[in-house]
């Protein structure tokens, strides 16, 4: 009696334990196929054409290498939402989609100037779409298009777009943090719009789209980055160029690595005799105080750098050289700044800057009655700069290299 | 029965880890902008519930909850008390239960049956609830160590992945110091503090009147700064703004870790520290039960774990059809319905009645 009572129990736990192991959503790794990257567009048909691009695994790895094959697949699809077109994806596919890799989603711009939160939910609602996806916005081309360029290595497209911007981000600053993490952070958040990278083409992507343009040094196509998508609530209404985006992150200090080159003798930022300085640890503060009806933005930037080129005569073993270049690298910077500003009042009339957001958090009870007007204040706000860069050492050289003569 | 006493530290520990447990995830509600304040402001009314437990324990030689309520109503009606204290213990264990069923489902196993899940998890309370309060307690200690370290790991790899940043919790208190008040008395006090009830019942194996003011006392302290520190740190990775959105705070806060592209999602340790909470606190409060209907029936107690256990695993899955019944339910029907006369005016009345019967001097 005793022993079959612990059979019992043995067997009950066993089928226990082998119900519960979680297989209930297991898939064998040759019926899935991942998804790594989202191409979003206005449908013809219905409301959205979801573009996936899913990876041929085989063609992808780096040491083998493939039978020649392309590496990734794209299939398209539509619907009336994301949601629909992702689970109809396998009308023309036969594995089971896993979202968990997804790496770049990209919005159509017509997509976008309509309004970017109505089809947001579905990527930030589901458990498998990471929070560091990258959300870009495609300028000037339908954002299918930039799955279809193909490039030498042999990566996937989203691949390549994922790790360029980031490694952008990191060496230049020229393009906004944009993960889907951040549109939720951006669209909640008091007195601070939406910025998105932009990417775009330059090339041809019809003849991208083979395998045999990857065979030229010159890829036919590549994707590159273009600044900053900038939204009014969640509608897309304009470009920033790389440059002025780099300014703006530095203003709102996303910033920490970047070069600057400082224009020569002459005022034209071509003329000869220009200087390149390197930051490493770039950061800003900002204050903002009200005159009347009259935002005042004050910006403090501070940087820590050396200085990597300089093609004019300025000696870097005196005291004076560095005092030189840091002057006319903080002239440049606030000048640069400056200029971004009234560019962005101009154009957009939107605080990219996150001015707002600052006031809104330090100043929360002064901030109260100007939430709704905000954007029009900034518009008529005055800035000012003051930065304070620090040049640490020259490098390996003293000095442009320049014959001294030993005439008299 | 052994009556021996648990020692101090453990009586702490599973206090903490019982107070802990649950309210790691579902803590305070996002309702006000400065939640971590709630946890803190609610602390102080909290003790009040302290002082009116211990007088009741006081009062009556520490004998525990269940003769005290005899003793003040008399036997009819102090056994229907009885009877209504286990089934209240029950429905919470049930809650609770089907608290983290929800948490495992939206996040671990999203395909696995709901009973499947609940059943396994239920004859693991019953099986710990066989071990008796000192085996609980000892493993509660076990479980605390196990809760510390991921919250600290969660936390240091956050700071890490420079996802922490303090200026999200400003502005602060942008609506005021009422709001936080108001939630604070009509939610933190019943839930985690006023839960502490439940160890009334034990109080014959664990410090009596005088221990019990102190250690609760000290495990109030500390529920309040681990809970008030976890919210902060879901402030200040997700912002005041984002935290309303998410269903499991702490969870979405978890999900932005990524230390170069390696360390990334990290979800499963609030689900560890979730699964493991919950099961310490269900099973303190299916001891009780247990030991209430015991009481009533006359029956060993150790004969009601199983059944009991599976009534509560099924009433998890019946007690409620979708996630907004069950939290608003949580957070208003049972609060008003429930916690409040249970936790405050039940005592309330039974040390009146007590007192009134008898008198100083008047022995039992």
């Amino acid at each position: 009696m005793n022993s079959l009572r612990s059979l019992y129990i043995l067997m009950l736990c066993l089928s226990l334990m082998f119900m519960g192991t979680g297989c209930w959503d297991q898939v064998e790794l040759n019926r899935a196929s991942l998804i790594t990257g989202m191409a979003l567009e206005p449908g013809q048909n219905m409301k959205y054409r979801v573009t996936f691009e899913t990876v041929n695994a085989l063609e992808t790895d780096p040491n083998k290498g493939g039978k020649g094959g392309t590496p990734t697949a794209l299939y398209t699809k539509e619907g009336n939402s994301i949601a629909e077109a992702t689970s109809r994806l396998n009308e023309s596919l036969e594995r089971m989609p896993l979202l968990a890799h997804i790496r770049v989603i990209i919005i159509d711009e017509k997509l976008a100037r309509e309004g970017i939160n109505q089809f947001m939910d579905v990527l930030q609602r589901n458990r498998y779409v990471r929070e560091d996806v990258l959300v870009l916005v495609a300028k000037g081309y339908p954002a299918s298009d930039f799955l279809k360029t193909v490039y030498a290595r042999g990566q996937y497209a989203s691949y390549k777009i994922q790790t360029q911007v980031e490694t952008y981000r990191q060496v230049f600053g020229g393009i906004p943090r944009s993960h889907l993490y951040d549109i939720a952070q951006a669209l909640l958040t008091e007195g601070r719009v939406l910025m998105l990278g932009a990417i775009t083409i330059s090339g041809d992507v019809e003849k991208s789209e083979s395998l045999d343009a990857i065979k030229t040094v010159y890829p036919a196509a590549v994707v590159r980055t273009a600044g900053a998508a900038v939204f009014r609530g969640d509608k897309l209404i304009g470009y920033l160029s790389n440059e002025q985006t780099r300014m703006v992150m530095l203003a709102s200090d996303y910033v920490s690595n970047t070069l600057f080159s400082l224009p020569g003798p002459g005022g034209k930022p071509t003329s000869p005799g220009a200087i390149g300085v390197q930051f490493y640890h770039m950061h800003s503060h900002m204050h903002v105080s009200m005159d009347g009806d009259k935002p005042i933005f004050k910006l403090h930037v501070e940087g820590d750098g050396k200085i990597t080129s300089i093609d004019r005569n300025i000696k870097l073993t005196k005291i004076q050289g560095f005092n030189t270049v840091e002057q006319l690298t903080s002239d440049y910077v606030n000048e640069k700044m400056q200029e971004t500003f009234t560019y962005v009042q101009k154009e957009f009339g939107v605080d990219v800057f996150g001015f707002g957001e600052h006031y809104y958090r330090y100043h929360f009870r002064k901030y109260k009655p100007l939430a709704k007007e905000w954007n029009t204040l900034f518009s008529r706000a005055d800035l000012d700069v003051k930065s304070d860069f620090t040049l640490r050492r020259p490098d390996l050289k003293t000095q442009k290299i320049e014959k001294e003569g030993i005439g008299p | 029965m052994t009556l021996s006493k648990v020692n101090t530290v453990d009586t702490f520990t599973l206090q903490l880890v019982f107070l802990l447990s649950t309210s790691i995830i579902f803590g305070t509600p996002s309702v006000v902008p400065d939640s971590w304040l709630v946890g803190i402001v609610a602390f102080f009314p909290a003790c009040l519930l302290i002082v009116i437990y211990s007088t009741m324990l006081a009062l009556q030689e520490d004998r525990g909850l269940y003769p005290m309520l005899e003793k003040a109503w008399g036997k009819v009606i102090g056994k229907g008390f009885v009877l209504i204290y286990s089934t209240y213990f029950l429905y919470i264990a049930a809650r609770n239960i089907r608290d983290m069923i929800e948490l495992i489902m939206s996040t671990l196993l999203r395909m696995t049956p709901v009973p499947l899940l609940t059943t396994m998890f239920v004859l693991l309370i019953a099986y710990t609830v066989l071990g008796g309060l000192h085996a609980i307690a000892r493993f509660a200690s076990l479980i605390l160590w196990l809760i510390l370290f991921m919250l600290l790991t969660l936390a240091i790899l956050l700071m890490f992945s420079s996802s922490i940043i303090l200026e999200q919790m400003l502005p602060f208190l942008s609506k005021g110091m009422w709001p936080v008040v108001k939630s604070a008395f009509s939610f933190s006090i019943w839930f985690p503090y006023g839960e502490i009830i439940v160890f009334l019942v034990f109080q014959p194996q664990l410090g009596g009147a005088k221990g019990f003011r102190k250690i609760t006392l000290y495990a109030f302290l500390s529920t309040c700064i681990i809970l008030s520190l976890t919210d902060l740190i879901q402030i200040w990775t997700l912002g005041l703004e984002d935290k309303k959105y998410s269903v499991f705070a702490l969870l979405d806060a978890a999900r932005l870790i990524n230390i170069a592209n390696i360390i990334t999602r990290m979800d499963a340790i609030i689900a560890l520290i979730i699964i493991f909470g919950t099961l310490l606190k269900c099973t303190v409060f299916l001891l009780a039960c247990t030991e209430g209907v015991a009481r009533v029936f006359n029956r060993e107690a150790k004969d009601f774990a199983f059944p009991l256990a599976v009534v509560a695993g099924a009433f998890s899955i019946l007690v409620t059809r979708n996630s907004a019944e069950h939290v608003t339910e949580g957070l208003k029907y049972v609060i008003y319905t429930l916690h409040i006369p249970l936790q405050l005016l039940v005592p309330l009345l039974t040390l009146l009645l007590i007192r009134i019967r008898y008198r100083k001097g008047a022995t039992t």
